[in-house]
């Protein structure tokens, strides 16, 4: 029997051993900041190694000792990260880090009527003109079938993928085992940790005036947030056995989500407005919300949500914060994305208690004229993350959104000595752009609760060695997902912040697999014939919207098997079709996309490979879908009732900036030193339209509503 | 019959009427309270019949487009009536006469080119807006979702009011022409189809509103909703009601939170995908409950 125990281990340990993934080595540059005793500024020239998903060793080298460094470690996969006919080695970053991303409508055009006008979201939201540009233009979405929302979703992770994002947050689904990782996703980390949650609105106007009118003169008497709902429920609802400590528990919320019985146990007349609708729906959240964040058997990460977004001065932005303050929901690890209408003397306060920013300029300023108060935020100790929100008015990932950024400070243009906090009094870029680098890294790590590495020995459970991970961080423990970029200048920050465009990006390792990059890279990487080349090219797809018409009539069946159908012809009408390249990036080396398999996992997806051809895994095919359904399906094109055909897309955007003129221009146009530029004139735009078209009267009437 | 989801109060100017691109045709109906009668008198009473159904449904149409975009379970069911409206109205132009009927102020004569069927299809028109209506009084009762704003009142006011006037102008009509019974098939009829419609809405939310572990409750969920989907007799409908899927379904959609989106539309999108689905087989079972 022993003998029998001890061949099936043999045999185990051998099979084991094939299954093992080599340990992945870059030898390269990387900033000084990762090696103790060294200037911060400096680059270190040294090595990474990744196993199991994580960095495992980090180091110095010097150039003499790399030939015996290669031979120590000659069982590995090692690259050096020098390319052909370069002097100086790339450099290793830690993959970047987006906690700010709308990922349905990032394969839409920039939103051209957007100049400044708005001050707040609502207001946008509301009018019609957006409703056409964009949803008018995503419709059909999720009605023709999971095969376009799968391509929608996978398109806005290659978006950021090509610009060094290894970490996305946003509505994600369909993206398991395809390119980089998603924010709240569990299994993106080695953690313990209770995944991120991210719901866009915490604060909901329409529902919140319950809150303001009924429970804030409680609430200022000096109750909680509890209490104070406890007690209006016990005057409208006596029956109702709810207490300040059992009113966010399971058993409670089910009373509460019996729509029938609740509305039978409270009285039925003189209610507080949208008394019922409060409690049925809304609180059931805001509990669920505070029980993530005490649940002390699965830690919490962080929640992410809009807050105040706007400009500074509009009145109900103000009041969002202090409606956050009413539920009780000022806790440690809650972010807010914008934040912009928080008032400054709030600013100590969200440092005192944790609470981070993400900052997404770029939107700011196009939607609304203004932006957060940086500095200030900045001066207060605030942790500062930058967001790229979304393609429609935004930037397609934070290597672009941390360009405007950076244009934004050194401008100032409302003279708010931003260079001067931003570069903690020194005055010098690189001082900035090191800021600007931490919001990319190891400030939304640590806002989102991974930025602390923790050990572990048990090698079963966490083979990694770690049973927490880090993320912004090139360190022992951290995930083994970095970025490689060229060498542009002195200082590794400036070479990020300032430089690197997709052009640079030369190599993007997830948990240790390379996924894409130069294809020399790739080569050396053992990964030859294991890709696809990129870029793919736009031009040829825009033309499709205006052929939309003779191609194929708007479906008249309502059925999801019907418009699956629909668009399983749809996409094979255009089979024969060849979309000419036209490449405007000429990168000096060709990029490409390491071949993923997740198609074959997912039976949906396979099924629609089998009849179309497309497969979803492949760029080129992603980006031929989608360009099929988006230029000619969208509501605008097709539907005679609803469609605006004037907003109908004039163009399919391409991946790569470089590739995209539209997107291009709008980006180098916006912010420029030392000239005007888009920004002023947005901003005289703006009080021209407030003064001549009374703009403007939506928000003030919300804010009246929440007047003190 | 009862004219609307609630009691028409004074019509304001929408709030963001100044940025809002309505057609001007629109922006004029929800301006004033005196246009209510005007727009009433000169499109909805009087007339050929076949315009006032294009004009109802031009009606709806203006309804359907301030209605949000996302998150309100009326807008399902303003888009089905619109559908409703617009088959009977192509139906209609084929017919001989419609178009250019003659009376300009129209009584129903038995001496019109094909009578009873045109006044047959304008009577589902009638019985689909009487299925809206009654959806909409449902939902209000629920006091779980927001009352509508004061131009979609005024819009559901004047739909109301002109299906109604239609309707009185029937009781002139013979009962060999249009009886009770016609009158009935009609409402059913409407009843399957807004369930259907409901159920259509709810597939393609199901997903997005379960997690991936629970993959086994939507395959359950969605055969369910697939035969509604198709259904179009009251004894199966009543034979569903009691079957275990269906007290399955109710049981995991009773209790359904809000979504936690990050798309953005963030709340709008989360109230869709419950309403959808929650709320779209709510309305299913009340139909089905109340199936003539």
């Amino acid at each position: 029997m022993k003998i029998l125990l001890l061949f099936f281990t043999l045999i185990f340990s051998i099979f084991s051993e094939a299954q093992e993934i080599k340990p992945l080595v870059l030898i390269g540059q990387m900033p000084g900041r990762y090696f103790a005793g060294t200037d911060a500024h400096a680059y270190v020239f040294g090595y990474v190694e990744i196993q199991n998903r994580v960095i495992q060793k980090i180091g110095q080298l010097k150039a003499e000792d790399l030939q015996s460094f290669q031979k120590e470690n000659q069982n590995k996969k090692i690259i050096q990260l020098k390319r052909a006919g370069q002097s100086t080695y790339d450099v290793i970053y830690p993959g970047l880090i987006d906690l700010h991303k709308h990922t349905k409508q990032n394969n839409l055009p920039i939103w051209g009527e957007a100049e400044g006008q708005f001050a707040n979201r609502f207001e946008w939201r509301d009018w019609p003109n957006y409703k056409f540009a964009v949803s008018g233009n995503m419709n059909p979405w999720v009605d023709y079938a999971r095969a376009v929302e799968c391509a929608t979703y996978r398109w806005s992770e290659l978006q950021v993928m090509v610009l060094g994002t290894t970490y996305l947050q946003g509505p994600s689904s369909c993206v398991s085992n395809f390119s980089i990782q998603r924010v709240e996703d569990a299994d993106s980390y080695i953690s313990q940790k209770s995944s991120v949650q991210a719901p866009t609105d915490l604060v909901i106007p329409e529902d919140m005036q319950f809150v303001w009118t009924s429970l804030r003169p409680l609430i200022q008497t000096g109750k909680s947030y509890e209490q104070a709902l406890t007690q209006t429920i016990k005057k409208y609802c006596p029956t109702i056995d709810v207490t300040a400590a059992n009113i966010n528990s399971p058993e409670m919320l089910k009373i509460f989500k019996d729509q029938d019985k609740l509305v039978s146990l409270c009285q039925k007349e003189d209610l507080p407005t949208k008394f019922i609708r409060y409690i049925y729906w809304i609180h059931p959240t805001i509990a669920g919300r505070k029980n993530y964040f005490l649940n002390k058997k699965n830690p919490p990460s962080a929640i992410i949500a809009h807050l105040a977004e706007g400009r500074r001065d509009d009145e109900y932005n103000q009041k969002e914060y202090e409606i956050v303050k009413l539920l009780g929901l000022d806790m440690p690890q809650m972010n807010f994305v914008h934040g912009v209408g928080i008032p400054q003397k709030d600013y100590p306060e969200l440092a005192k208690k944790d609470i981070g920013l993400i900052w997404s300029p770029f939107s700011n300023l196009i939607l609304y004229s203004q932006t957060l108060d940086v500095g200030a935020a900045f001066k207060a100790g605030v942790r500062l993350a930058i967001g790229s929100d979304w393609v429609p008015t935004g930037t397609k990932s934070v290597l672009e959104e941390v360009k405007v950024a950076r244009n934004y400070i050194i401008k100032d243009v409302d003279g708010e000595k931003l260079q001067q906090v931003l570069s903690s009094e020194t005055n010098k870029f690189e001082k900035i752009d090191e800021e600007l680098f931490k919001m990319m890294t190891e400030n939304p790590a640590k806002m989102i609760g991974h930025s602390e590495v923790v050990k572990s020995t048990d090698l079963k459970t966490n083979p990694s060695g770690y049973s927490e991970t880090a993320i912004g961080t090139l360190s022992p423990g951290a995930m083994g997902s970095v970025i490689i970029a060229s060498y542009q200048d002195v200082n590794p920050y400036t070479n990020l912040v300032k430089f690197t465009t997709e052009k640079d990006i030369n190599l993007v390792v997830i948990d240790g697999r390379p996924i894409y990059g130069n294809h020399t890279y790739l080569d050396q990487l053992g990964l030859a014939s294991q890709y696809e080349i990129l870029p793919v090219d736009s031009d040829d797809y825009s033309s499709l919207g205006a052929n939309a018409n003779t191609e194929m009539q708007m479906p008249t069946g309502k059925t999801p098997e019907y418009k699956y159908e629909y668009l399983i012809k749809l996409v094979n009408s255009f089979a024969s079709k060849v979309f000419k390249k036209t490449d405007r990036c000429q990168f000096t080396e060709e990029k490409a996309m390491v071949y993923h398999s997740s198609v074959e996992a997912d039976e949906d997806l396979k099924a629609f490979k089998a009849k179309t051809n497309i497969n979803l895994d492949r760029v080129t095919d992603i980006t031929r879908i989608l360009a099929i359904n988006i230029m000619t399906q969208n509501r605008n094109k097709i539907d005679p009732v609803e469609g605006k055909p004037k907003f109908s897309l004039k163009y399919f955007p391409a991946l790569y900036t470089c590739n995209d003129t539209y997107h291009s221009k709008r980006m180098s146009d916006f912010i420029k030193i030392g000239t005007d530029d888009v920004f002023q004139s947005n901003r005289k735009y703006r009080d021209n339209i407030i003064q001549k078209q009374n703009l403007g009267r939506g928000p003030k009437e919300l804010a009246r509503k929440y007047s003190n | 019959m009862s004219i609307l989801f609630y009691s028409c109060s004074s019509v304001q100017t929408h709030p963001e009427a100044h940025i809002v691109e309505v057609d001007s045709y629109a922006r004029n109906l929800a301006a004033e309270d005196d246009r209510f009668d005007n727009y009433f008198e000169n499109y909805l009473q009087r007339g050929n019949f076949f315009e006032r159904l294009k004009n109802i449904k031009l009606v709806a149409q203006s309804l359907y487009g301030v209605l949000p975009e996302q998150g309100d379970a009326r807008k399902r069911l303003v888009g089905q009536f619109i559908d409703d409206v617009q088959k009977q109205v192509v139906v209609l132009a084929r017919m001989d006469g419609s178009a250019d009927d003659p009376y300009s102020y129209w009584i129903p004569s038995e001496s019109l080119p094909k009578f009873k069927e045109k006044i047959d299809r304008i009577g589902k028109v009638v019985q689909s807006g009487r299925v809206m209506e009654k959806l909409g009084i449902y939902l209000s009762a629920s006091k779980v979702l927001n009352k509508p704003s004061a131009t979609e009142d005024f819009y559901l006011h004047l739909i109301a009011k002109a299906l109604s006037e239609i309707d009185l102008q029937f009781k002139d009509v013979s009962v060999a022409v249009y009886s009770v019974e016609d009158r009935e098939t009609n409402y059913r009829e409407a009843q399957f189809a807004y369930a259907q419609d409901l159920a259509i809405k709810a597939r393609m939310n199901l997903k997005r509103v379960f997690s991936k572990e629970q993959k086994q409750i939507v395959e359950r969920i969605d055969q369910l909703l697939l035969k509604i989907q198709s259904e179009d007799s009251t004894a199966s409908v009543k034979t569903m009601l009691k079957s275990g899927d269906w007290a399955f379904t109710k049981t995991n959609l009773a209790n359904l939170n809000l979504q936690k989106s990050t798309d953005v539309d963030g709340i709008n999108d989360e109230f869709e995908r419950t309403i959808s689905t929650k709320f779209g087989f709510e309305m299913i079972q009340y139909l089905y409950e109340n199936i003539l």
